[in-house]
């Protein structure tokens, strides 16, 4: 993390890179081999989505690839072509599920990772200003933050949607409407701590401008405990996505989606097609188990008290 | 130029707890709690010299802290004037003010939480003084490595984390950091309590040093007599956030007139070949949310009169510079000064 | 002389972490009487805490005692089960720490606490302990004790819970208190409150104290007797007296010459830090910092020269260096 723009010594700032990920995996490996081995899962679960069209069949969303004749045929069953064997099966359409399952990863990923990013930004810039201005910018700001947080999160998610309409960018947006007031209750009550620190007082003796103390020096020994409430919204804004989607309510009813796959398999349940519903479902769920793991076990890591 | 570089005048800083919408609604409606009101500073003036040192002593909670911050302006006065080079910061300009306050520089007690725990050394040192341009950036590390070297770090910091060095190396980052900027005024805030003795010895003699070689005044605020006796002109010594007695470092230390004074040098600890018995003051420090009446220290005073319980003694010359806020021996006093 | 109450002796604690070894304390020996003051004078990491926590068998893995012995009353205290040491901890012995927080239990109130620990260790109806719980919160100065016994620790300002947490050190009267620093966050004036507690205490009980500090003109006035430590090791012991007026190691006469005594026109300044503790000193362990040193130091470790209660660790002590 190079958060200042001052020079530093290059080999240094090389050494903290490297560092970070190894250490990351060296603090995961001390917790527990079970949380290491979720990271694993989970870094896998994303390089398997970014590199979907790379090692699947087929492109389930591209009519011309798919054979509709191939519909609903149990796992391991080879396809109509003989050019590939359906690994988990197809559904009602004849869409590989397994080629289905990684497409729609890619899209609850990218949505829910490029929601909880801008949440994470516009929810600690919030906190921040909320912190070090006090006043009414903090009256205004948390109580703007305690409406939201009295509602769930999946309602004020679904009405926004219901407005708006589905949609892959009305999805990012009602996700970061929905999440931003949890990273800043928690920047704010960070930032709280800092503020009566001393190096914050000499920073604001020295008067350094306001951007640059909020942004230096608060930000940055303000970030580890919104570190860990980004996994943990992360996984949150995974599973409002598939809600959503399994709803009508998310992603557009042709985009692939976890929660779209999951609702066409749950009408073929009784149809015998279980399988259509249990391998979507089974890859949310890890997605989801292990992001929280993750996170769970950052956050132990990261608060000395928990530590034990 | 005149002498005088900073001075407060009847300054006080009332601290209000800050309890609510409820609370304050209530309180309009006449049936919540009264506001609580501490006074952290009681109408105290002073006047810090140009190339003097100052110190502030006093047990904790007697606001000398408070005091250190006004008189930085990192706390604004709830009433009465802070003067830099004879104008009232409060008054002046925007960017005329925020010049002056950023001439007045402090060194925090604390060298663990004083320092930003993610930035290098040699940022630390020379942020400040990029930011306002008062280096060019393309200078930073020459003047980081120069700044660290009046306090006697080594160039080879100026890329390392605070967590990687001692108490006394981070305080002396702290002081370089204050330095760096060419401060008018620099209060330090118990810089060396948190020390170890040979730590604080090296950081008092780099003091000593830096104050023969440079032009800063300092204000030195400590719960220690015998460091402010070794390093201050002139000591105040405060009591619930009044002034009780201030004078010459000399006078006021052969001669302390104040009960309080004479109290908190008997306890001062000293070394000497033989036991002593402790004499402790009497009494408890009273809460500064209710002071006691007239003189604050009655309670405790060996030497307390009924009248010291009903009225406030104001601050009296008892000399060159020597003043005292004490009823007692009233005539003998005058009649020192009228020779 | 009496018999000693505790007798230490070669004593040793190491610190295991990955494969590496610290010697915090390095051989220490000394003896405690009845009613003594002993002064345990050091900067900051050269064991002198957790000396004091050996002495009570306090140490938790990766710390522990790796030699020498203990022994109070007849018994050794490092190879007692945790039975037996549970009835001399905070009844024979009691230990003040500098943070007084650690002491308190921030849900009870300080009469709970206070009489249990006088229930914990004797057979007393519970009106006599309340009773002593309130004598001896009178005796740390604390006004109004018998209302403040149902006031909870944070309800107490810093001086005053450490106050409760030394009158709970003097509950049982205890034969031997163990203070480490514990009045260095606190007032001058309240330091002498206590001091002067102390000090009756020791006069009027026998109690014997052992007072931890980096602050030797605070140890001057209390102790009777004073031991320097430096890297793990006693480097100097004697009457308080004797090592202030007349002080043999270098580094004592160093500890001294920092501190900021009336009249003193500069401070001595001790460069450089505390050796690494990890390995074995092929000579003086102080030589590195010390002005005095010649090659002799860096290549013979010094032995305690000098009278059993008084005696330096130094090949070349000042005094004798003086006369000769």
């Amino acid at each position: 993390m190079s958060l200042s723009k001052t020079r530093k010594s290059p080999v240094a700032g090389e050494q903290e890179k490297v560092s970070f990920l190894s250490s990351l995996f060296d603090l995961l490996r001390r917790q527990s081999v079970f949380s290491l081995l979720c990271l694993v899962i989970f870094l896998l679960l994303i390089l398997a989505a970014i590199s979907a069209p790379l090692i699947t069949p087929q492109n389930p969303y591209d009519n011309a690839q798919v054979d509709f004749f191939d519909a609903n045929l149990a796992p391991g069953s080879m396809s109509g072509d003989g050019r590939f064997v359906y690994l988990l099966g197809s559904d009602a359409l004849g869409r590989d599920l397994y080629s289905a399952i990684l497409y729609g990863l890619r899209t609850s990923l990218s949505i829910s990772g490029i929601a909880a990013l801008l949440a994470l930004a516009i929810g600690t810039l919030a906190g921040l200003a909320a912190a070090y201005f006090r006043g009414m910018t903090d009256t205004l700001i948390m109580r703007a933050v305690d409406i939201k947080l009295g509602f769930p999160t999946i309602l004020v998610a679904m009405v926004i949607m219901s407005i708006f309409g589905a949609g892959y960018f009305n999805l990012v947006i009602a996700l970061v409407l929905a999440q931003w007031p949890y990273y800043a209750r928690t920047a704010r009550s960070v930032a709280l701590v800092q503020m009566g620190q001393e190096y914050i007082e000499a920073a604001r003796c020295l008067e350094l401008p306001v951007h640059r103390l909020i942004l230096v020096h608060l930000l940055p020994n303000s970030l580890p405990p919104l570190l860990v409430v980004f996994t943990l919204q992360l996984a949150h804004a995974a599973a409002i996505e598939a809600s959503l989607s399994f709803l009508g309510l998310g992603v557009s009813i042709e985009a692939p989606s976890l929660g779209l796959l999951i609702a066409n398999g749950s009408k073929e349940i009784l149809s015998g097609h279980a399988w259509q519903l249990i391998y979507p479902g089974l890859a949310l769920v890890l997605l989801i188990f292990t992001v929280n793991i993750v996170g769970d076990r950052l956050r132990r890591i990261l608060n000395p008290k928990e530590r034990g | 130029m005149s002498t005088t570089l900073l001075e407060l005048c009847d300054v006080s800083r009332v601290f209000t707890r800050n309890d609510g919408a409820f609370d304050s609604l209530a309180r309009r409606l006449g049936v919540g709690r009264p506001l609580e009101n501490l006074v952290a500073v009681d109408n105290v003036s002073m006047v810090v010299n140009r190339g003097e040192t100052v110190g502030i002593v006093g047990e904790s909670g007697c606001g000398k802290s408070t005091l250190g911050r006004v008189a930085v302006q990192l706390l604004a006065p709830s009433s009465g004037k802070v003067l830099f080079e004879g104008k009232d910061i409060a008054t002046l300009p925007v960017e005329e003010a925020r010049r002056a306050r950023f001439k007045l520089q402090m060194v925090f007690q604390n060298p663990y939480t004083s320092l930003n725990p993610r930035r290098r050394v040699g940022e630390t040192v020379i942020e400040a003084a990029v930011s306002h341009g008062l280096v060019a950036k393309a200078d930073a590390r020459d003047a980081a490595i120069k700044a660290m070297g009046r306090v006697g770090l080594k160039p080879d910091f100026i890329d390392r984390f605070p967590h990687a060095l001692s108490g006394g190396q981070r305080q002396r980052v702290g002081i370089a950091r204050a330095l760096a900027v060419d401060p008018a005024c620099v209060v330090f805030d118990e810089a060396v309590a948190a020390l170890d003795v040979s730590i604080q010895a090296q950081i008092l003699e780099l003091l000593v040093e830096l104050r023969q070689n440079a032009s800063f005044a300092s204000v030195f605020i400590s719960h220690d007599l015998n460091v402010v006796r070794y390093i201050a002109d002139r000591v105040v010594i405060l009591y619930l956030g009044r002034v009780v007695e201030t004078a010459s470092t000399a006078t006021l230390f052969e001669k302390p007139h104040h009960p309080y004074s004479q109290a908190l040098m008997a306890e001062a600890p000293e070394l000497k070949a033989q036991k002593r018995i402790f004499t402790p003051i009497v009494g408890e420090l009273p809460s500064p949310l209710s002071p006691p009446s007239g003189c604050q220290f009655h309670p405790r005073c060996p030497h307390a009169m009924p009248r010291c319980k009903t009225e406030q003694p104001a601050l009296r010359q008892l000399g060159d510079g020597h003043f005292s806020a004490c009823h007692l021996d009233m005539g003998q006093a005058d009649e020192k000064h009228a020779k | 002389m009496a018999e000693p109450i505790l007798a230490v002796s070669g004593l040793c604690t190491e610190v295991v972490s990955d494969e590496k070894i610290a010697r915090i304390v390095r051989d220490v020996s000394f003896d405690l009487y009845p009613g003594e003051i002993l002064g345990v004078v050091g900067e900051s990491g050269c064991g002198k805490s957790m000396m004091g926590f050996a002495l009570l068998n306090l140490l938790d893995p990766p710390a522990r005692v790796a030699s020498g012995s203990v022994s109070f009353a007849g018994k050794d205290i490092t190879r007692l089960p945790a039975e037996a040491l549970r009835t001399i901890r905070g009844n024979r012995i009691a230990m003040i720490f500098q943070d007084p927080m650690v002491s308190l239990n921030p849900v009870l109130t300080i009469g709970e606490q206070m009489m249990e620990a006088v229930l914990a260790h004797q057979k007393v109806s519970r009106s006599v302990a309340k009773a002593r719980t309130i004598e001896a919160l009178e005796m740390v100065g604390i006004p109004k004790p018998a209302e403040r016994l149902k006031a909870y620790p944070h309800e107490f300002s810093g001086g005053m819970r450490q106050r409760v947490v030394i009158a709970t050190a003097f509950l049982n009267k205890p034969d031997i208190i163990i203070a480490d620093e514990p009045t260095t966050a606190l007032d001058v004036t309240i330091q002498a409150q206590i001091l002067a507690e102390v000090q009756k205490m020791a006069a009027q009980n026998g109690t014997a104290v052992i007072w931890i500090s980096h602050d030797m003109s605070l140890l001057s006035g209390l102790a009777d007797r004073v031991m320097v430590m430096y890297a793990g090791q006693i480097v100097e012991s004697g009457s308080t007296a004797s090592i202030i007026e007349q002080p043999n190691h270098p580094y004592t006469r160093a500890l001294m010459g920092a501190i900021p005594v009336p009249g003193r026109e500069k401070l001595e300044i001790l460069r450089g830090f505390p050796p690494n503790l990890l390995g074995e000193f092929t000579g003086c362990a102080f030589a590195p910092r010390c002005p005095l040193a010649r090659d002799h130091c860096d290549l013979e470790r010094p032995e305690a020269r000098g009278p059993e209660l008084t005696h330096a660790r130094c090949h070349y002590p000042l005094q004798e260096g003086a006369h000769s």
